[in-house]
């Protein structure tokens, strides 16, 4: 498989439902935003259908609130609106190898959420990640049914570009897991089950592969 | 290969989904699901029947019928101008328990249809988008308005794609929600866990028909802290949290206002909390005081926690250590005991066992060697280590020591150096704490076995510096890293 590392200054990756006034942003990307990720850099929209396996970690350096100007559509009356952003973020994607061509040319810009947060790919490595017991994970969401404790919430999984406005293909409550920042998160965070490890990055990741073919 | 087959776990789900409803994971959504179960005194969604339902939709109707619900607390906090329960003030007139219930049993019909042609709902993903009204936060709060369609995906005219079943339960929201000066829903998973938070306030309005004001409590976070100590000296038991997640959504929604907070509370705080309140309560009580900045007498403590901010509280809940609070420097006493101290420190700082053992030691060592000092010389080593505020302080403070164990004729050496260079960097990687930590690890050991002593020299000062600067000792003013 391979990690493909990409970089940002910011980004925002929205609750489903929290949209007025105040945007708080997730502390991770969920699925959806992958998705989208992947869509960018093949230059077409995906589905998870199509890929065996994906998994990924995020993190980032701190968080901040800005404020938003809205330009209403078909108005003149502009909005003020309040955006939670994540600032100085890493993204981990791992991937299998085919996926190497598409994030060296990436077709389009990659995004960690608005248009306004670029993405560049630091690096896309072969690597090799060991199966273990008991290791930490974090930087990812995992479905709530999992039992590891942290935000729960309702998110998509995937969106149908094929109409407009986009659909929700799938949603599913998941358990969003900040990357660990000390030992008693990483405690906290430790799944009981087979994991693949990252010893380089020192986390366990969260492997996607039940969406194969199946949503 | 791992991780979990989601569509999997999806078709399980649709197999038992002959029931009624089911848990999503969005707050507000689950939150009707519980005032659902809570009014039918049930545990699980999918023993839910028709007549629960009924019996939940009168019981709301009823209450969102009144003034006091409609006007100020539905449509000028949670959904503003809302048709379905008739909350906008122009509606005034027509007005009544059995037209909201008509409104509220239409989209319960709903659940019935499946509309194929429909988008899936975009927080359960089960059911079709419920497509008789725009979704806007006159529907299901904090959506954006249809004013503004750029809130919602491609500029969708309909609002958000959220099916019958979520939009329905989320009309029960308000009756688990606790009114303060703003709506907190208190979200939690396990979801038996939400039931448990969540009754107080259905419990208030059976009594008193008005929304549950939290009893007076003005801040979430106090609020859902002190729960956590109540639930959990219930229970006779802290393992109730083990894996617990739970978030605050604190938030108003009305034509002028949109504002959320979002305060999720870390588990290992959770835990911490619920074993500081089943182990030593007062001792808790003792920190939690410590958090404001004037100090509660006995009987103030529960009118500040109501009222007040505290620093101890939002520390726990941004990560900072609130380790300096365990003790109250100005008293030079020990808030708690040793055993709550290493809880904190391994579960919530993640400390490791050996290295809090061997900083003890450390500190042992350092009680054995100043004991023995004379009262004022005793009052001037702890002084130093006090007021240690640069690394090299404090490490002058552990030569001085050294010196001492040696002019004493103490046999043992303090510690080897290997063990020094560990006692600086005990605190290993993490840079969020640091070498003071250890300042405080050691700092409420010396209090813990010397209190009275030091305290007896502090009486001897105060007569002999009598006139001294009165802002010299204002620096020991506990509270701060
Ligand atoms: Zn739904």
């Amino acid at each position: 498989m391979i990690r493909v590392k990409i970089k940002s200054w910011t980004a925002s990756f929205r609750y489903p439902t929290f949209q007025s006034g105040y945007q708080p942003t997730l502390p991770v990307p969920p699925l959806s935003t992958i998705q989208g990720i992947l869509s960018a850099a093949r230059g077409e929209v995906v589905s998870f259908t199509e890929i065996p396996f994906v998994g990924y970690v995020f993190k980032s350096g701190g968080r901040g609130v800005d404020l938003e100007r809205i330009y209403a559509l078909g108005k003149t009356e502009t909005d003020v609106i309040k955006r939670e952003v994540l600032f100085d973020n890493t993204l981990y994607l791992y991937l299998p190898d085919e996926w190497e061509n598409y994030f060296r040319r990436p077709r389009y810009q990659l995004l960690l959420g608005r248009s306004s947060d670029m993405a560049t790919v630091e690096s896309v490595e072969k690597v090799k990640l060991e199966e273990k017991t008991n290791v930490p994970v974090g930087g990812t969401i995992v479905p709530a049914t999992s039992g590891l404790p942290g935000l729960v919430h309702a998110l998509p999984v995937e969106f149908d570009y094929s109409t407009i406005p986009r659909r929700a293909r799938m949603a599913r409550p998941f358990t969003v897991l900040p990357f660990p920042r000390n030992n008693a998160q990483r405690k906290r965070q430790t799944y009981g089950g087979k994991l693949l490890y990252d010893s380089e990055i020192n986390i366990g990741v969260w492997i996607y592969e039940g969406l194969h073919g199946k949503v | 290969m791992s991780g979990v087959n989601l569509t999997r776990e999806q078709s399980e789900k649709r197999t038992q989904s002959g029931s009624l409803f089911y848990w999503t994971g969005h707050p507000f959504v689950d939150a009707g699901l519980v005032a659902i179960l809570l009014i039918a005194g049930k545990k699980k969604p999918e023993d839910l029947t028709v007549e629960d339902v009924e019996k939940a939709i009168s019981f709301a109707a009823e209450l969102y019928a009144t003034k006091e619900w409609s006007t100020k607390y539905i449509h000028g906090m949670i959904f503003p101008n809302s048709g379905i329960l008739m909350a906008n003030p122009s509606m005034g007139k027509k007005r009544s328990p059995t037209s909201i219930a008509e409104n509220l049993q239409s989209i319960f019909e709903e659940l019935k249809s499946s509309d194929n042609d429909s988008p899936t709902c975009v927080l359960c993903g089960r059911r079709p988008a419920y497509s008789k009204k725009d979704i806007y936060l006159s529907v299901f709060p904090l959506l954006g308005t249809g004013g503004v369609p750029n809130f919602f995906h491609s500029a969708n005219l309909r609002g958000a794609d959220i099916c019958a079943h979520c939009v329905f339960l989320a009309q029960f929201m308000p009756l688990i929600s606790y009114r303060l000066s703003r709506v907190l829903v208190i979200h939690a998973y396990p979801y038996e866990l939400m039931l448990e938070l969540s009754k107080e306030a259905l419990e208030d309005i059976k009594k008193s028909k008005l929304a549950s004001q939290a009893r007076g409590f003005r801040r979430p976070e106090n609020f859902l802290f002190h729960l956590v100590g109540e639930v959990t000296r219930k229970m006779e038991s802290s393992e109730f949290w083990e894996n617990a997640s739970v978030t605050l959504y604190y938030f108003i929604c009305n034509n002028q206002n949109q504002i959320l907070d979002l305060i999720h509370i870390p588990t290992p705080v959770l835990r911490f909390v619920a074993y500081a309140n089943y182990i030593d309560p007062m001792g808790w009580k003792r920190i939690v005081a410590m958090g404001w900045r004037v100090l509660p007498d006995e009987n103030d403590f529960d009118k500040f926690e109501r009222e007040r901010r505290n620093v101890v509280y939002s520390r726990l809940l941004n990560n900072e250590s609130i380790l300096s609070y365990f003790y109250n420097s100005k008293e030079r006493k020990v808030n708690t005991n040793w055993n709550l101290l290493a809880f904190y420190c391994q579960e919530v700082l993640g400390l490791d066992e050996k290295i809090l053992e061997f900083v003890k030691d450390v500190g042992d060592r350092i009680v054995e060697t100043i004991g023995m000092l004379p009262d004022h010389k005793l009052d001037d080593e702890v002084r130093s280590l006090e007021r240690a505020e640069k690394l090299y302080q404090f490490e002058a403070f552990f030569i001085r020591i050294e010196k001492l164990r040696q002019n004493l004729g103490i046999d043992k050496p303090l510690m080897t150096f290997d063990e020094f260079a560990r006692i600086l960097m005990a605190y290993g990687e993490d840079v969020s704490i640091s070498w003071k930590t250890v300042k405080n690890l050691l700092l409420f050991r010396i209090y813990e076995k010397l209190h009275d002593r030091l305290m007896k020299s502090a009486e001897l000062d105060k007569i002999e510096e009598f006139g001294a600067d009165e802002s010299e000792y204002s620096i020991y003013g506990g509270g701060n890293e």
